[in-house]
């Protein structure tokens, strides 16, 4: 067993409840839920092209949130080998 | 002007381009700080989060976002928009293990990816197929900027340029600026290129000015002329979508030179806020340039196969004959073309370069050698690759979509190399090893099976599903390895 000075420290993982939230955004963007109809224009697109930009949206929006609240900086001082 | 596409003002502001590109090449000639490889390699070490943040985004949007991206959705039409999600897919699939990548690459003075698996997994073999596999895959991606180069001088220049004359003339300033600094220097000019394609973008926008009665008119156009490209996409669509976003997502994420990027991280801190960053930049990015393939539809007469890549700059030579204007903002965005070509073809060339040297010579007939020879050793191999592929990229035969589907159907295989192995400690070498090949075995054979893309599935994808199930399921995977790496990380 490595000297306790030489381990490594504790892997950096994410929690796990976010995967079930990009899992849930990304399934919001692709158009699955919607039905098949007549044309309808939102913002002179089709209504589930601006419902997929939106979900996509959200998960850019959740992404900065994760990196921001759950990324430790970590260890920015560390040696770096030659 | 339109005849003759951005006439001689275009082409001299290309060349005080190019110019300017290899000034910033000398620059980072000048500023290296060692004859080392993770100087050459990584920049030191030591990008900061905007030089980090501008090579990611200039290196993941690339040719084929501005010429393949706008063919696609002229020829799928409103469907395409699925681009913006696969484009964040890759981002957040970065969160799987960039963090503790970069951790582990600042404690172990990693350069190549292959460095990382030797650590982790202690298996030549298990390196050996992982960096093959990486070498098909961005070989592959090369060529597609290669002849991106090819097609956006021809197109731009109204012909008067022609295709071989933008593959070899692009190309050799990308070699020239590349040997000089490195990474350096392909980060810097990423800089410089990924400022010009936003600016182009900006560009793009002012050009189409999607109004939404303006845009509800096109769209109302296409429902009519071809009802089938504005349609909700039907439940087999939606799988395709569904998988493509996958597809897309996990192998983009392990291209070598953005694990290359991790490790070139000066800190944490950096590496968050160009993952944040990038985040966003799809929205930004991805969806004029999808609203650029559906105005086309309209705009443009009926293009079909590799045609269809010429969307972009039919268009742009359209747009310069309306107006100063609109002259002014296309040649931004005809800047902003080729700065995305050359920042992602020079930075997919020196990372092959990386792995040529460092794991194939340095292993083999450079054993021994030192960081300044395996360097130099890289730059002429950098020559011959490019030589090589050049070659090739003079006689097209395949749509640049098609180019990138088949690189990523083999390179998401590597996918659960990192995104498993860093985090899990129960998946050994051999199980690696073994779901590797599994994963490769599957998706090659079942077209060649005449099974291809079952329940609408791309064939990587399900390869990558089985590779993921034979690294769970190996007989030996929870027996408690012996290697030093994985001994070291259980203790």
């Amino acid at each position: 067993m490595l000297p306790r000075a030489d381990r490594p420290p504790a892997s950096v993982r994410l929690p796990r409840w976010i995967w079930a939230v990009y899992l849930a955004l990304f399934a919001a963007s692709v158009p699955w839920y919607v039905p098949d109809g007549p044309l309808r224009l939102w913002l002179g697109l089709p209504h589930w092209v601006v419902l997929s930009i939106a979900a996509i949206a959200g998960v850019a929006l959740f992404t900065v949130f994760v990196v921001r609240r759950y990324w430790p900086d970590g260890d920015d001082e560390a040696p770096i080998p030659r | 002007m339109s005849a003759s596409g951005f006439g001689a003002a275009g082409l001299l502001v290309v060349l005080a381009y190019l110019a300017a590109m290899l000034s910033v090449g000398l620059l980072a000639r000048r500023a290296r700080r060692a004859d080392s490889l993770g100087d050459f390699y990584l920049a030191g070490r030591a990008l900061g989060p905007f030089v980090l943040f501008a090579t990611l985004y200039a290196t993941q949007y690339s040719g084929n976002s501005f010429l393949g991206y706008p063919g696609e959705a002229y020829r799928l039409g409103f469907a395409w928009v699925m681009s913006v999600g696969f484009m964040t897919a890759i981002v957040v699939a970065y969160l799987l293990f960039a963090p503790e990548l970069h951790r582990q690459s600042r404690r172990l003075g990693l350069v190549t990816p292959g460095d990382w698996l030797d650590h982790r997994f202690g298996s030549p073999a298990l390196t050996l197929v992982a960096n093959l596999v990486l070498v098909v895959a961005i070989v592959n991606y090369l060529l597609a900027q290669l002849m991106a180069m090819g097609h956006v001088v021809a197109g731009l220049s109204g012909g008067a340029v022609p295709y071989w004359a933008g593959v070899v003339g692009l190309t050799a300033v990308i070699l020239i600026y590349e040997t000089l600094g490195g990474l350096r220097a392909v980060a810097w000019t990423d800089a410089v290129q990924g400022v010009l394609i936003l600016v182009g973008l900006g560009g793009i926008l002012a050009a189409i000015v999607p109004s939404p009665g303006h845009m509800g008119a096109i769209t109302q156009w296409v429902a009519e002329t071809a009802p089938e490209k504005a349609a909700v996409p039907s439940w087999a669509q939606c799988v395709s979508w569904a998988s493509t976003i996958a597809l897309i997502g996990l192998s983009g994420a392990v291209y070598p030179q953005a694990i290359q990027r991790i490790y070139a991280a000066r800190s944490a801190r950096a590496l968050k806020r160009g993952v944040a960053a990038m985040a966003c930049m799809p929205l930004v990015t991805m969806v004029p340039l999808f609203l650029v393939g559906i105005i086309s539809l309209r705009e443009l007469s009926a293009l079909e196969g590799i045609a269809a890549d010429q969307v972009m700059p039919l268009l742009l030579t359209r747009w310069a004959g309306a107006s100063t204007w609109l002259y002014l903002g296309s040649l931004a965005v005809m800047l902003a073309v080729v700065a995305a070509i050359m920042s992602t073809a020079d930075s997919v060339l020196l990372t092959l370069s990386s792995i040529i040297a460092k794991d194939f010579m340095g292993k083999t007939v450079l054993k021994g050698a030192t960081d300044a020879r395996l360097t130099r050793a890289g730059k002429v191999t950098s020559w011959a690759i490019v030589a090589v592929l050049v070659a090739i990229a003079l006689v097209p035969r395949i749509t640049l979509w098609g180019l990138i589907e088949l690189k990523m159907e083999v390179l998401i295989q590597v996918a659960p190399l990192f995104m498993l192995g860093i985090h899990w400690r129960r998946v050994t070498a051999s199980a690696a090893l073994a779901g590797l090949v599994v994963g490769l075995a599957v998706s090659v054979a079942l077209p060649l099976a005449g099974y291809a893309r079952p329940l609408g599935l791309h064939d990587g994808l399900v390869g990558a599903l089985a590779n993921v199930a034979v690294c769970l399921a190996w007989p030996w995977a929870a027996v408690v390895d012996r290697r030093p790496a994985v001994r070291e990380a259980n203790a």
